[in-house]
């Protein structure tokens, strides 16, 4: 009985990594089975779009997948990476709703304290929207281009295609152990992990560029500025471009069509669909997704830092600089990575100091930055520095839970 | 009550795992942690296979509270103690942050919460962090909460020191719920005990 669970449980790893709209960097192993689904998949029977309210019938396999995501979900609703913030919820959950149109009430949407730029849909309708995609798209209408597209995976039942794929050109077995291998862990909540060690699977080409379109479409009826759409792609490419070497680049970039692919197909798209239409709205609703997401911007940075993914967090706060919303807080928590990389051929303390300046003088940061720029300075021997900087911390932390422990570190430089 | 069903899950789980493991038994009396530190236990405990400077100890499981003593961490090593690589399982370790010679307490701090996150534990969080002796030396003390990938809340105190730009570190964890304070008090008694042995260089 009990192997019968655990085996249920990996496959229920196997489907809620199946429902991934993107993969990471998928081992050749992985993109050997990739390739061989695919070339399966020019074989298949379309599988009818699924109405408003319909779940399968109980007889079939789809009914089968959607019990064993269920209680992938029944775990997804208690992991400890859940964002549970009711307004952050609501916000996602409305654009979903306006997206879905009458599908609204099938789709259930969790946010996952994530710091990747990832956004996944099982085939049962359970959408994980990851917090790290929060802290990247610059507005509402380029959010609700990534939660288009995850309804159309949805609505096309491209998970469940998937699954067949799999299982018919492998075997129930092979499908068993590619998820194991893809995994790697046997806790299908430990998504960071995941994450870290590529191992999401993706849906093939045909499935993305259908997803994509699909979205699109949604977006433009919903009143959203297409143009959007092929811009959440373009950052996607900076952002990997900046990273250079680093091997974690976003989730999207393995994803079958090549982002440049995407990104010029949705731009055409776009295009077409500004041309052909003249009572299209054009909304970005950049200031209210700027509201939405600002008690949770500095604790999505925060987690971007933990990272230590160092070129990629540069370059991915320099983007953001550019794009104008609190710019001071990101000069701190810009001089944040070059202080935890603290390479001395980069001169890392000397940009960690330029970057904490300028977000004193823009304003706008925590009060942590002085407590960094102490740090800083005790590590430069700098006491009688670091001294004055513990001191604004505390002054405009006086609660800090670290109290203390910043005292002891002032005292030998008032001694002395 | 769910807190409860994730604790007998993980009693489960943990059970499973203790089949598999060569665990020894660590009976009362002083004993010898790593080829570095010394101690002296009034209660048995469960001790896995020591592995690259990290040596944990249980009593009812893995799950339900570990004891971890992480040794001998020199610059440039990960608490995870493992290498960090581009693919596979230790992917996840590529970048984890390192032991950095110099660091102070609350650097260190930083590091455990970085790494914690990295693992993919939620809510990390370090409190009451101070100066406090550690095996008859200067060290520091933190606590550090967190919810495990299950959902249920944990907390874990490190007691640690850095000598001659090597950090120890002595981290005990469990849920909060029942088993962190049931099992605190004979944890502080043990640390209590902790000594270098005099051959460990410290």
């Amino acid at each position: 009985m009990r192997i019968a669970r655990n085996f249920s449980g990996l496959l229920i790893c196997c489907l809620v990594l199946a429902g991934c709209k993107t993969g990471e960097l998928v081992t050749d192993s992985q993109t050997a089975l990739a390739d061989k689904s695919e070339s399966t998949a020019s074989q298949r029977t379309t599988t009818p779009d699924i109405a408003a309210g319909q779940r399968p019938d109980p007889s079939s396999d789809e009914a089968g997948l959607w019990l064993m995501v269920d209680r992938s979900e029944a775990r997804t609703k208690t992991s400890g990476d859940r964002i549970r913030d009711p307004a952050l919820n609501a916000y996602v959950r409305q654009i979903v709703c306006d997206l879905a149109g009458p599908h609204c009430g099938d789709i259930r949407v969790y946010i996952a304290r994530v710091p990747h730029f990832n956004a996944t849909m099982s085939p049962n309708g359970m959408m994980v929207v990851w917090s790290g995609l929060l802290l990247r798209v610059r507005n509402e209408a380029q959010l609700a281009t990534v939660l288009g597209h995850e309804i159309g995976h949805y609505l096309r039942r491209h998970g469940v295609e998937r699954f067949r794929r799999i299982r018919d050109t492998y075997g129930f077995l092979a499908f068993m152990s590619m998820g194991m291998a893809m995994v790697g862990i046997p806790l299908i909540t430990d998504i960071a992990a995941i994450a870290a060690q590529g191992g999401l699977s993706s849906y093939n080409r045909s499935d993305e560029t259908e997803a994509d379109a699909i979205g699109l479409t949604k977006i433009s009826e919903a009143g959203y500025h297409p143009g959007e759409a092929a811009l959440v792609w373009d950052n996607v490419i900076k952002e990997h471009e900046v990273s250079g070497e680093e091997k974690q680049f976003s989730l999207f970039l393995s994803s079958h069509p090549r982002p440049e692919d995407r990104r010029e197909e949705l731009t055409n798209r776009a295009e077409n669909i500004l041309r052909d239409t003249t009572t299209v709205k054009l909304d970005r609703h950049t200031e209210r997704y700027r509201a939405a997401i600002a008690p949770w911007r500095q604790r999505l940075l925060r987690d971007e830092v933990r990272r230590h993914q160092y070129k990629r967090s540069i370059g991915l706060i320099d983007m953001l600089i550019e794009d104008g919303f609190r710019v001071g807080e990101l000069h701190y928590f810009k001089g944040e990575v070059h202080r935890l990389r603290d390479d001395t051929k980069l001169d890392d303390r000397a940009a960690a100091l330029r970057e904490y300046d300028k977000a004193a003088e823009i304003g706008g940061y925590p009060p942590e930055l002085h407590k960094s720029r102490g740090l800083l300075k005790l590590r430069m021997n700098d006491r009688p520095g670091a001294a004055a900087s513990f001191r604004q911390y505390l002054d405009r932390r006086p609660d800090a839970p670290d109290r203390n422990y910043i005292l002891s570190l002032i005292k030998p430089a008032s001694g002395s | 009550m769910k807190s409860f069903r994730n604790i007998a899950i993980t009693i489960t789980l943990a059970a499973m795992l203790s089949a598999c493991a060569q665990i020894t038994l660590v009976k009362p009396g002083v004993t010898t942690v790593n080829d570095t530190l010394t101690l002296n236990t009034l209660e048995p405990w469960n001790k896995f296979p020591p592995k690259n400077g990290l040596e944990i100890w249980t009593v009812d499981g893995p799950g339900l509270q570990t004891l971890r003593f992480n040794t001998k961490i020199k610059a440039g090593e990960n608490i995870a103690r493992q290498e960090g690589s581009d693919s596979g399982p230790n992917a996840k370790y590529k970048d984890m942050p390192t032991f950095k010679k110099g660091m102070n307490a609350l650097e260190v701090s930083e590091m455990f919460v970085a790494s914690y996150q990295q693992l993919g534990l939620a809510g990390v969080a370090v409190s009451n962090l101070r100066n406090e002796a550690f095996a008859g030396r200067d060290g520091f003390y933190f606590e550090i909460d967190f919810t495990d990938k299950e959902g249920l809340d944990r907390r874990g105190v490190v007691h640690g020191t850095v000598v001659d730009d090597v950090m120890h570190a002595i981290i005990y964890s469990a849920p909060k719920l029942h088993y962190f304070n049931r099992d605190r008090q004979r944890v502080d008694r043990l640390i209590k005990s902790v000594r270098f042995l005099s051959a460990a260089g410290a």
